[in-house]
């Protein structure tokens, strides 16, 4: 395929509401996160070559999205340490989003995790793709990518789980639980 | 001078001191943990039990929210500016060849 068809641009924008989602995920900034998708969408047009039709397009896309997130967060942090700010958006979802508080609450969890961790678990729990797929998306051995997901499961139920046992108790260990959210973040 | 400090310190195997210090105490300080075993696996249990329980809850749970909170992100519609960007490069890519 040398020049993109119709049915690529097609393709393209069927994908645009997953890119999104995975780009909020990863930089949890929704202006961001446009500004990432429009990156790849051109990039994605420009080297329509160096994709193998019959490949898994979503992942290809998903592979340069990652990557130019890593390069920008690379260069935005020699401008500025940002390193805080780079989840500073992750409470302005979109007014539709304000209702179920479990979301809410999955919301901050996943904020808490590294970009290694997060991004693994959403490209294999949420996006569904396989450990071969994520491993290859982020330049890793799936051994690897087995390992991310598992701690980040475990690091998402214990903080769901602080979360459970303060909803049930009279608050006994909220200090507790905010200032080892707090060391562990980053 | 001598009954005070016991009833302080060291007594805690009494009724009336255990009521005041349930076994999560004793397990903590190691003499009389050993002194009073029973309590203490009582109390290793109850500090145990409840996360091991809520954690399979929570599990279960997990993988559900997490798709739900994604699953509100894809359903966003996509901004106008995507389609339209996609369109020009349709459309320079016309021109060009």
């Amino acid at each position: 395929m040398k020049r993109p068809s119709a049915e690529f641009r097609d393709a393209l924008l069927a994908s645009i509401p997953n890119m999104r989602a995975f780009a909020i995920s990863l930089c949890g900034n929704h202006a961001r996160a446009d500004d990432l998708v429009q990156d790849v969408l051109v990039k994605a047009w420009s080297n329509i070559d160096k994709f193998q039709e019959g490949t898994n397009l979503k992942a290809w896309l998903f592979t340069i999205l990652r990557n130019t997130y890593l390069s920008d967060r690379r260069k935005r942090r020699r401008e500025v340490e940002d390193a805080n700010g780079v989840y500073s958006d992750k409470l302005s979802s979109p007014p539709e989003q304000h209702g179920h508080l479990d979301v809410k609450d999955m919301r901050l969890a996943l904020a808490k995790l590294s970009t290694d961790q997060r991004e693994a678990l959403v490209l294999i729990g949420a996006e569904g793709f396989s450990y071969e797929e994520a491993a290859e998306i982020c330049g890793c051995a799936v051994g690897t990518i087995k390992s991310r997901v598992n701690r980040a499961r475990h690091r998402l139920a214990e903080l769901m789980n602080i979360e459970a046992v303060n909803d049930f108790g009279p608050e006994p260990i909220t200090g507790a639980v905010m200032s080892q959210a707090a060391a562990s973040s980053r | 001078m001598a009954s005070k400090d016991k009833k302080a310190k060291s007594d805690v195997s009494t009724p009336a001191a255990e009521d005041q210090h349930p076994p999560m105490i004793d397990y903590k300080t190691g003499d009389n943990a050993t002194k009073n075993k029973d309590e203490r696996e009582v109390s290793i249990r109850r500090l145990k039990r409840e996360p091991i329980a809520l954690e399979s809850d929570v599990q279960e749970h997990l993988g559900k929210c997490l798709r739900d909170a994604y699953g509100q992100l894809v359903s966003e519609p996509v901004p106008d500016h995507f389609i339209k960007l996609l369109d020009e490069l349709a459309r320079k890519d016309g021109e060009g060849s």
